[in-house]
């Protein structure tokens, strides 16, 4: 046995102690020439003896904490009010911070579940603001084809990615996500299938027989997880095209996830060899594996010889668009990293006011405490066993409201699940922070945080008041109730008030921006009214008797003249895209119109194309600022179309725009047909984004052709009747026309409701955070007074002996307060100014520094604070100043 | 170890004395104090092995299974250089003190 350090001597087992007196017992017996009995009695009593052993293993510690928790435990119970109110603080500052760590984690810190994630990045090109490439790296289909036929240099490998809604068309028919990705996809995420094969090239051939990748979660959903699922085929429709007899192959492992989309099934996206005779147009995503030692700034720089081959291919005036390589953690998580950065930070804020305050108790505890302390001391305690004694409370106290935290974190989640939309199938990028909780669950991960935090709480809170104490027994013991005392340095306790109102004002500053931000952003105008109206979306799978579009324009007008003659109506139009503010499903740079030489004119942003039906106007009762809204006659008539007003400035701008004819032209498929429109009409502006507070977008509203129409059909239907009776009534409807179709009923102010949930989640956290705040602060305050107070009592009982008024005696102690309220607020002031950074990119229609927001906070401080000093100051005022001098 | 009470801080020297002669096992401490006292100190065998484990608990003294040479399993204790230090400041201090003792006794 080797030099061992003082602090970790192995204990030997109870087995080794028996056996070391057993041998003694066995020697002494064979040296004296005695029997084991006589030999056994001069040991003495063996079992206290070993005891007496072990007691000198665990004494020193275990006994020490077990001593401390008992002392602790009846404090406790003689001021169960304490006890109870710290732990209770604690468990919501435990509660929320869990909950919300389990929320965010897969934001923020859990690395996403590939093999070595850091190499991975998303890769594509990046369009200027309104143009046709969005903001984040995407890649046309046909340029990925044929300038990426191998492997750009940067990278290992490179995969594409697609994602569609498509249904399961057959017995049991279920909407999923598709995702059509290169065979090389699992290899580039590092990712084994976990049943069967994973794709191999020869099914990645333009035309080879379709196979499927499914995941965990389908798989014990619709196949039992049954391995006799492997080979089995299913039938899909993407609502463009069925894809029929698609073999299964593998299943994908149980906690798979897709990079950027969630998906059900992956499908081989087939985009090779390229075949000039195949459209193609479709915006795709690439995911690439670094090669070892290649940062994305690099490879950026490596790609950059390739981007005028790339731009070549795109339709043309897709201008300024220029590589962009990113982590693909950066891909996933968007904005929503910034959101979850505003809410930790608001929880850190909360957790440290929990913990400010439960020091501030424990002091004004020790105050209490002190002669007992004193005493302690006097006996011989030394000062490391009453800090220990101080730490152990704290611990305890911080253990305790572990427990109870976990329960609160549970209770949390569930609400914040509860408080997010029903998820929706590709609804990610609206949803931001939302999307991530569906997999947020209390797991190891989460619970290691909260022991963590559990301990360092428990340290934190406990090493002020320990330190107190060290200090405090370094004064003579059993001093009078006036001199020093471990919790009698009032400066301490002020600046921990201090310190708790100035937190409790940043976070109001900041809850009251997020709630004016949250005001504009719910009253933003929408430019139409969508109270009343209700949607219905029907999708027409292949495996019915749709397959023609006739047949589907069939179903649909009279779906539509049904809707218009139901009970309640008011009026009913179909659309090809989801009701506004959702933006239209194509758009185009490039509008012909008609007596202009192509390619002429100003570059413009992206125009949106909506189909619309008559009645669609005034369905949504959207005004019209020139000419006249759509006809009946116009569906089926000549073709129409109706500009917004942010079309007719790009388009028309100083120009007649009446009876001039147009056509929407460009890489969007739908409306590539060489057909021309008469403008009829002018509207106003309506929301049209991907979310409601982006500017409104230019947009052409084209009347529907007759006689034709796709897979998907939006009904909007302006009704007196309430939604629950109009959901009904529509259900029916469609019930009639074919029992098993599936439809989606909806209301407007729903799906608008649904586009600010974000904003809603953060701002009613954060204000939840704020009030609890403003509660802790109110009640450290409370004590701080009252504790002034009760030390006081003989001065102001001598004051009012002399004839001071108990107003005067009031009033002293509310400006005394008043004082530190006034210097927390600036405090928190300033922290709110330098915080103002992080929270502006949240904010909508409201300055950072917005002095109405600013104001209220500080009014509802003062104004709760000061509530809280009334109290002791009500009880200085009536201090009998006899029995305040006897008490001495 | 601040506060030590008298009758441990005895057997404390007696067993890093013990020990100083070079490794033993309990028994054969008690054994050897026995001896070397002539029989005059008689080691309260239920108090030594505590003491043992304190000191090993300590650092003074490490602890280790040997088989001895009759072929018994025994946990025999040796002298570290903790222990080493530790024995020369008790020896001196016991000395002081047992000097001072004897002082007062001829006094009295």
């Amino acid at each position: 046995m080797g030099m061992k350090g003082r602090w970790f001597r192995r204990r030997p087992s109870d087995d080794e102690m028996q056996e070391e007196l057993e041998a003694h017992v066995a020697m002494r017996a064979e040296h004296d020439g005695v029997d084991q009995a006589a030999a056994r009695r001069r040991l003495g009593n063996i079992l206290h003896t070993r005891e007496s052993m072990r007691r000198v293993w665990i004494a020193e510690w275990w006994d020490a904490l077990r001593q401390d928790a008992h002392y602790t435990w009846r404090s406790w119970r003689r001021r169960p009010a304490f006890a109870l109110g710290a732990i209770l603080v604690l468990a919501l500052g435990f509660g929320s911070s869990t909950a919300l760590f389990a929320v965010l984690d897969r934001v923020l810190f859990r690395p996403p579940p590939y093999a070595d994630p850091d190499r991975l990045v998303s890769v594509g090109l990046l369009g200027r603001e309104d143009g046709p490439l969005s903001d984040t790296e995407t890649i046309l289909d046909r340029a990925y084809v044929q300038v990426w036929s191998s492997t750009p240099p940067p990278f290992e490998a490179v995969a594409a990615m697609d994602s569609w809604t498509c249904d399961i068309a057959e017995e049991r028919p279920e909407r999923v996500r598709c995702a059509p990705v290169d065979h090389t996809f699992l290899r580039v995420l590092g990712v084994r299938v976990a049943l069967g094969r994973d794709f191999v090239p020869e099914d990645d051939v333009r035309g080879a027989p379709r196979v499927g990748l499914i995941t965990h979660g389908l798989w014990v959903r619709r196949y039992g997880a049954l391995p006799g699922a492997i080979g089995r085929t299913v039938n899909l429709d993407t609502g463009i095209a069925p894809i029929p007899h698609v073999r299964i192959v593998g299943v994908l492992p149980p906690d798979f996830e897709m990079p950027v989309e969630a998906a059900d099934i992956l499908l081989p996206s087939q985009l090779r060899p390229y075949d000039p005779r195949v459209p193609f147009g479709t915006l795709i995503m690439a995911i690439a594996r670094l090669k070892p030692d290649v940062t994305p700034e690099r490879a950026k720089q490596m790609l950059a010889p390739q981007l005028p081959e790339m731009l070549a291919l795109l339709p043309p005036r897709s201008f300024a668009a220029a590589w962009s390589v990113r982590p693909l953690h950066d891909r996933r998580v968007g904005d929503a990293a910034r959101v979850a950065w505003l809410l930790i930070g608001a929880v850190a804020i909360l957790m440290l006011i929990a913990c400010v305050n439960v020091a501030n108790l424990m002091l004004a505890r020790l105050a209490e405490r002190q002669r007992e302390f004193a005493v302690r001391a006097a006996i011989g305690a030394g000062k490391l066993r009453l800090a220990r004694l101080a730490l152990a409370e704290s611990l305890l106290l911080s253990l305790a409201a572990g427990c109870i935290g976990l329960l609160v974190a549970f209770a949390l989640l569930q609400t914040f699940i509860a408080m997010a939309p029903a998820a929706v199938p590709g609804a990610y990028a609206w949803l931001g922070v939302l999307s991530f909780l569906a997999g947020a669950s209390i797991d190891i991960r989460v619970c290691v945080f909260a022991g963590a935090l559990v301990l360092v709480t428990g340290m934190a809170i406990g090493l002020w008041p320990a330190i107190s104490l060290v200090r405090a027994s370094d004064r003579p013991a059993l001093p009078s109730t006036r001199s020093a005392s471990p919790g009698a340095r009032p400066g301490a306790r002020f600046a921990l008030v201090t310190t708790q109102i100035a937190l409790t004002l940043a976070l109001l500053g900041g809850s009251a921006l997020l709630l004016r931000s949250l005001w504009n952003v719910v009253n933003v105008p929408l430019g139409f009214d969508g109270a009343r109206v209700v949607t219905m979306t029907a999708w027409l799978s292949s495996a019915t008797k749709y397959q023609a579009a006739d047949h589907r324009a069939a179903f649909f007008e009279e779906l539509l003249a049904r809707a218009r003659g139901a009970a309640g109506t008011v009026s009913a139009a179909l659309s090809d895209a989801p009701a506004p503010p959702r933006p239209p499903l194509t758009g185009t740079t490039d509008v012909l119109v008609e007596g202009r030489p192509a390619d002429s004119g100003a570059p413009h942003p992206s125009v949106g194309i909506r189909e619309v039906t008559p009645e669609f106007f005034e369905t949504f009762r959207i005004p019209l600022v020139e000419g006249r809204t759509l006809h009946e006659t116009d569906w089926g008539g000549p073709p129409a179309a109706i500009l917004n007003q942010s079309a007719r400035r790009i388009l028309f701008a100083g120009e007649r725009v009446l009876g001039r004819r147009i056509q929407p032209h460009g890489a969007a498929g739908r409306n590539n047909s060489g057909q021309w429109y008469t403008v009829v009409g002018v509207t106003t502006d309506v929301r049209n984004g991907q979310s409601v507070t982006d500017e409104p977008r230019p947009e052409i509203y084209v009347v529907a052709r007759r006689g034709t129409w796709g897979r998907i059909g939006r009904l909007s239907v302006r009704t007196t009747a309430g939604a629950a009776d109009a959901n009904a009534l529509l259900r029916r409807i469609a019930a009639e026309l074919n029992p098993t179709l599936p439809v989606t009923i909806d209301t407007v102010d729903g799906q608008v409701e649904r586009l600010t949930a974000q904003p809603r989640f953060v701002a009613s956290l954060l204000t939840a955070f704020a009030l609890l705040a403003l509660l802790l602060a109110a009640a450290g305050l409370y004590s701080v007074a009252s504790y002034l107070v009760l030390q006081r009592r003989r001065d102001i009982g001598v004051r009012i002996a002399i004839g001071a008024s108990p107003r005067d005696v009031a009033q002293q102690v509310v400006s005394e307060a008043a004082r530190w309220i006034a210097a927390g607020a600036l405090l928190g002031c300033a922290l709110g100014w330098m915080g103002t950074r992080a929270l502006q990119s949240q904010l909508y229609g409201v300055q950072a520094l917005d002095p109405a927001a600013w104001t209220t906070a500080v009014l509802a401080l003062a104004l709760v604070l000061l509530a809280a000093v009334f109290r002791p100051a009500h009880h200085a005022a009536h201090v009998d100043p006899i029995a305040a001098l006897r008490a001495e | 170890m601040a506060h030590q009470e008298n009758p441990q801080a005895a057997l404390e020297l007696l067993i890093l004395k013990t020990l100083a002669a070079g490794p033993n096992h309990g028994f054969g401490i008690a054994l050897h104090i026995e001896e070397a006292s002539s029989a005059l100190l008689r080691v309260e065998e239920g108090s030594l092995y505590p003491a043992l484990h304190r000191l090993d608990k300590a650092g003074f003294i490490d602890a280790e299974w040997t088989v001895t040479e009759n072929g018994r399993r025994a946990r025999v204790y040796r002298l570290t250089k903790d222990g080493r230090k530790r024995l020369k400041d008790v020896e001196e201090s016991w000395t002081t003190l047992a000097e001072g003792v004897k002082r007062v006794l001829r006094w009295a």
